[in-house]
């Protein structure tokens, strides 16, 4: 019954002309971005940031995660008509997608992508209605000394299960630490690294760090790689018809992908990226025949596309309950949140049921239209991957500018920017990830907060951490985190050794 | 033949360990303010810094190591498209922030959209990205594209979200 009134309270939210307004601008806007090789999601959402600030938290919020979970769909289209993968998380997607296209059957490829990601959506959505409220009412009993563990083994997580070296991961984080560290210290009022510059008393603002990392440090990083794209394969709707045979190879992956990228998706630090492949492996070694994989086989398209879909809507499970974004998206979805107010944590379903249920409801109505949209709209989006890079490009970092100026109407916001951004791309270059900075900046404040209240509640008794059962096991899950990676780095710099003896 | 390595994420990583040291030495000018159990302000700040600092010394460390090791020559890392379009955006937001309150949103924007085409034109081009001739009516047609688009944004954001820009040169 009380789940019936919260979903009857979602609908009454999700149904305002104002919330179906942005949920199909965000979800519309997902797709471009996520069709377009070079812009990702991360620089879409911080860019459009600025502009929810005049709306409704719910509205926000519904039109941010509108891009999210758009981007994942349309993703796939570049990869399997142009082998271009538009993010990340729909790079394994050309494996077998464009040997798809270039045997001809781009359309079924298309339309099982899209009924994947519709399923792997619409699945986490109910799993997300009934297990974050239980999750929620659990963490309520959390006080600071568990919240500071949770936050620690999120961060941990975020900087170890990075692409790339785990010491870069770190020292990503701790940066994003000190950044988060800038501003009026919450506990004291005494300025911290401000070197009297009034614009820093409050802090270095989200948006100008995103924008710069993702939105600016992405258009440095594409010149000279995005190309014009001339042609592509023309879709009937004919083509788009999948055989009975297709149908039966699917629907077991599908689930499968459902099933690994929800459960990724809640891990901190993960990310559509890591489930897209988790499924595309797990697929390629169950199958029995896993010769036909990179070669065209429905089952390589299917699992990590549910997959990718599914962790971008069970990310949502930690950020609304916990308060604990997984991944660099839900950190700005929770910057989104502090800035209207709203603090983050096991409170927000309780304080907030309009919120969280119209964004329930909002992700069923959202993944409707993505399903009825997404293959009508590819012959719009292929001539709009047209677009020359030189146009296309200052009009991102020009939104990007305007976007950040509107906040406090303030041009050191741009110039902030622009140090950003050329911080971003040096990380690139030196194969930093970018998004674990983003994360330590959100907990950063958040650790230290929980740290000192629960030091000063004991004492000064730092024993408290390892004396709480729940933080003790948080704290004991980071060490093994830490000390897994550790013995890989080892064993990789060992095998590396060994190879190069050879 | 003495083979070279490029010495960019050496110099990174020494930046870093001087920027952290320097916020280190920075924390320390913080009021020690913190009764029974609590801590200063200035806990966080060095603990932190002090972290990055001993990671950047380690990756230091282990670069000039690894080039001493192989015997390599140091040689400073070459100038790439990608650096030279970095630098370059930068250089143009940062013109464009200084600007914006000056001329006046359409004036600088306009600007900022033809420079900021026309360098990233030339870097496409310099790397076949894209291809054909800059002509003078393309040049006029970017100027009046510019200043379509700079009032259309203006409009947009003053209708649609009730954000008002500084249209035109502010008065001093």
């Amino acid at each position: 019954m009380d789940l019936l009134s919260n979903l009857a309270l979602g609908i009454e939210t999700a149904f305002t002309l104002e919330n179906l307004l942005y949920c199909a601008l965000g979800v519309t806007i997902g797709m471009f971005i996520g069709v377009i090789p070079g812009i990702g999601h991360l620089a879409a959402i911080s860019m459009l940031l600025p502009l929810t600030f005049y709306v409704p938290a719910t509205t926000a919020i519904v039109m941010l995660a509108g891009i999210y979970y758009g981007a994942q769909y349309g993703g796939s289209t570049a990869s399997i008509l142009l082998n271009l993968p538009g993010t990340p998380a729909s790079a394994v997607v050309c494996l077998d997608g464009y040997p798809m296209a270039q045997q001809g059957r781009a359309g079924v490829a298309l339309m099982m992508t899209t009924v994947a990601s519709f399923v792997g959506s619409f699945i986490t959505v109910i799993v997300l209605a009934a297990f974050a409220p239980p999750l929620a009412s659990f963490a309520v009993a959390f006080n600071s000394t568990d919240y500071f563990s949770m936050m620690l083994l999120g961060l941990v997580a975020a900087a170890i299960l990075v692409q790339g070296s785990p010491v870069k991961g770190i020292a990503a984080v701790l940066l994003g630490l000190i950044l988060g560290l800038v501003g009026t210290d919450v506990s004291t009022g005494i300025q911290r690294y401000a070197f009297g510059l009034t614009f820093l008393y409050d802090g270095i603002n989200i948006v100008a760090i995103a924008m710069g990392i993702f939105g600016v440090a992405e258009v440095i990083a594409n010149v000279g790689k995005v190309k014009g794209v001339q042609s592509a394969q023309k879709i009937t709707f004919r083509s788009l018809i999948p055989t009975r045979q297709d149908v039966k190879q699917s629907i077991m992956p599908m689930f499968r992908g459902t099933g690994i990228g929800t459960g990724v998706g809640i891990l901190p630090g993960t990310g559509t990226s890591i489930a897209s492949f988790l499924a595309y492996a797990v697929e390629k070694r169950i199958s029995r025949h896993p010769a036909k994989f990179g070669k065209g086989a429905i089952e390589g398209i299917t699992a990590p596309e549910s997959a990718n879909n599914a962790a971008a809507q069970s990310a949502f499970i930690p950020t609304l309950t916990l308060g604990i974004p997984g991944d660099a998206v839900m950190a700005l979805m929770l910057g989104a949140l502090l800035i209207h107010g709203i603090t983050p944590g096991p409170n927000v379903i309780s304080d907030n049921p309009s919120l969280f249920w119209g964004l329930v409801i909002s992700f069923l109505i959202g993944n409707v239209l993505l399903l009825i949209l997404n293959i009508p709209l590819v012959g719009l989006w292929v001539r709009l991957l047209k677009v020359p890079y030189p146009l296309l490009y200052p009009s991102i970092v020009l939104f990007i500018a305007i976007g950040v100026y509107s906040i406090n109407y303030s041009h050191m916001d741009i110039m902030l920017v622009a140090v950003f951004g050329v911080l971003g791309c040096l990380m690139l270059l030196l194969g930093f990830e970018p998004a674990p900075l983003l994360l330590g900046y959100i907990l950063g404040p958040m650790i230290e907060e929980n740290f000192r209240r629960a030091l000063m509640l004991n004492q000064g008794d730092m024993m408290v951490f390892v004396e709480r059962p729940v933080s003790a096991a948080f704290i004991a899950l980071s060490v093994l985190l830490l000390a897994w990676s550790a013995y890989s780095m080892v064993k990789d710099r060992r095998t590396a050794r060994m190879a190069a003896g050879q | 033949m003495t083979e070279t390595r490029s010495i960019g994420a050496t110099l990174f990583n020494a930046a870093v360990v001087v920027g952290a040291a320097v916020a280190f030495v920075a924390s320390g000018n913080l009021p020690d303010i913190g009764g029974q159990g609590s801590l200063p302000p200035s806990f966080f700040p060095r603990v932190t810094t002090a972290a990055i600092a001993l990671l950047a010394s380690i990756c230091l460390i282990r670069d000039v190591a690894a080039m001493y090791r192989a015997q390599q020559r140091p040689c400073f890392p070459s100038i790439t498209l990608v650096g030279v379009a970095g630098l370059a955006i930068f250089a143009v937001m940062m013109g464009y922030a200084l600007l914006f309150e000056r001329l006046g949103y359409i004036l600088s924007t306009a600007l900022f959209v033809v420079t900021s085409v026309a360098v990233l034109s030339l870097l496409a081009r310099r790397s076949g990205q894209e291809k054909g001739a800059w002509s003078l009516r393309r040049g006029v047609g970017l100027v009046v594209l510019a200043l379509a688009f700079a009032i259309t944004i203006f409009y947009l954001f003053l209708v649609g979200f009730s954000i008002t820009l500084p249209g035109l040169p502010l008065a001093d």
